[in-house]
């Protein structure tokens, strides 16, 4: 009983930790411009990250190896290197978009200056990092960011369109401007495909000592956490493309969010949207701080680990504190967090494929896995998904170009 | 292609406003109306927090003055006047929800020409 409760609390922290700044920001969009004709990206993002977080979680738990151990050994050193260096730089990116939106959310709640909770965020993220366990982490921030579970009581009260919604699971080439369309379906896809999601849960599959036996909550966390935390991303478009579209308000600001949940619920809408949003953005923060210590600390052969205390991983530890200062300098010099957000998810899109190849050699690999190889339905999923991975890398910069980062 | 994208990446970064005048008008329209939104919870008991409407109201504000800064016809302008003085009102008194009714209406009028203007 206790090992279904744990598996339960383990698919909660998933569903609440699966929504970061990069998918809040593009479905929300996606949904003012194009109301529910992308939900069909989305459920092939959300299939994507199952697929790999699966792989990586089984690899991990069976060869105790997380994604950059498996990089570096499959790339070898120089072409690992470039993959870790794409990764960084995204994970930079990414961490600066967090921390930006965290100071963004502090603000809509507390009326405080931008500058200061900036210095906070960072500050706050940095001490949770330093003395939080591992596991109370993902549980804490994962639990409060099921608030964002508002904005699906939201899309109901707003009584969409409910046929139109349907129509949207089906894949389209749209109506209105294609570069624009094409944009946000790699937008959506990368945004929910994330590399550093990957990175952090294959780690966490090592910091919390995964065996062979914990395979099925590997499973249960991988297909049911993340296809249910995908609720989310589909609440957040239905409610856009519901309030926001026949109004033709874009949504370019994380305050217009907000505005979402608070226009059908209200007060109430307007306080849980806004603390879901602070814990699943500062969830990611920390996740993606991590994940960029993790990366360094396994290509390089560090001692890494959270449970090895600060001192017995010290370079480990040095690592996240230079990734804080690094994003931060990038915050602080008042670029819009929105925009930095973009721009992580679709650079991050160009370093998909530097991630997901080796997880999908390695998972094959019988003289690593044994009888945990990859079997038929993982291996068509995941070639499949290469494909996608391929194709929406090469169209990435270009649909940034052209579409003018989605503004038409 | 990278210089491209470097270049509409510096552009964004610096905050480049669309040099297009039915884009501008597009832009003002969709600030009018997101206030207006913003205006009507602020009107309605419990529908919103002062912090809230304070803080977004100025959010606006600013993306309105990116536009702003780069428009140059006379009837947009007028429009995209009235939207930040009315932006000013509720962020100065939030907590007013009568003012914030006159500006739910007024920033309704306001969305409705910029409509008008983009065509």
């Amino acid at each position: 009983m206790s090992k279904v409760f744990g598996i339960a609390l383990g698919i909660l922290a998933a569903i609440g930790g699966f929504v970061d700044i990069g998918d809040i920001v593009f479905n929300v969009a996606a949904g003012a411009t194009f109301g529910y004709q992308l939900l069909w990206a989305v459920v092939i993002g959300v299939g994507g990250i199952v697929t790999y977080a699966e792989m990586c979680g089984r690899v991990a738990a069976v060869s105790e190896k997380a994604v950059f151990d498996v990089v570096r050994e499959r790339l070898g050193f120089s072409a690992g290197l470039v993959a870790l260096c794409a990764g960084q730089l995204v994970n930079v990116l990414t961490l600066a978009a967090e921390i930006g939106g965290v100071a963004i959310v502090l603000q809509l709640l507390s009326g405080a200056s931008y500058a200061q909770l900036l210095v906070l965020s960072v500050i706050g993220v940095a001490i949770v990092l330093w003395a939080m366990p591992f596991e109370w982490i993902e549980r804490v921030f994962g639990y409060c960011g099921l608030g964002l579970l508002v904005f699906a009581v939201g899309a109901l009260k707003l009584h969409p369109d409910w046929a139109a919604v349907a129509h949207g699971f089906a894949p389209s080439t749209g109506s209105g401007d294609r570069w624009v369309y094409a944009y946000f379906v790699v937008g959506l896809i990368g945004a929910a495909m994330i590399p550093y999601e990957v990175y952090f849960y294959s780690s966490g599959a090592v910091e919390e000592r995964w065996g062979p036996k914990d395979l099925g909550l590997n499973r249960a966390n991988a297909m049911i956490g993340y296809a249910l935390g995908g609720i989310l991303s589909f609440a957040l478009m239905i409610s856009a493309g519901a309030l926001l579209l026949p109004k033709g308000i874009d949504a370019e600001l994380l305050g217009t969010v907000a505005l979402v949940a608070e226009a059908p619920l209200g007060q109430i809408g307007l306080i849980l949207a806004l603390v879901g949003m602070l814990f699943a953005i500062s969830g990611a923060a920390i996740d993606s701080t991590f994940s960029g210590a993790y990366n360094m600390a396994q290509f390089f052969g560090w001692e890494w680990g959270k449970y090895r205390e600060h001192a017995g991983a010290p370079r480990f530890t040095l690592a996240w504190i230079v990734m804080l200062v690094l994003a931060f300098a990038i915050v602080v010099t008042g670029v819009d967090p929105i925009l930095v957000t973009e721009l992580s998810v679709i650079f991050s899109v160009v370093a998909l494929p530097l991630t997901y190849t080796p997880i999908l050699l390695v998972a094959n690999d019988r003289a690593y896995m044994g009888n945990h190889a990859n079997g038929v339905v993982a291996n068509v999923f995941g070639v499949l998904y290469l494909v996608v991975v391929l194709v929406i890398a090469l169209a990435a910069v270009p649909l940034l170009v052209i579409s003018n980062m989605g503004q038409g | 292609m990278w210089l491209s994208a470097l270049l509409a990446l510096a552009c964004t970064l610096g905050g480049c406003a669309p040099g297009d005048p039915a884009k501008q008008a597009e832009a003002i329209r969709s600030i009018a109306a997101e206030a207006a939104l913003l205006a009507h919870d602020a009107g309605e008991e419990g529908s919103s927090t002062e912090t809230f409407v304070r803080e977004h109201a100025e959010a606006l504000e600013r993306k309105l003055d990116e536009v702003r800064s780069v428009v140059d016809d006379q009837r947009l302008a007028s429009v995209a006047a009235d939207v930040a003085g009315q932006l000013a009102r509720l962020a100065e008194s939030p907590g007013d929800q009568r003012a914030a009714k006159t500006s739910e209406r007024e920033l309704e009028r306001a969305a409705r020409r910029a409509e008008e203007l983009a065509k």
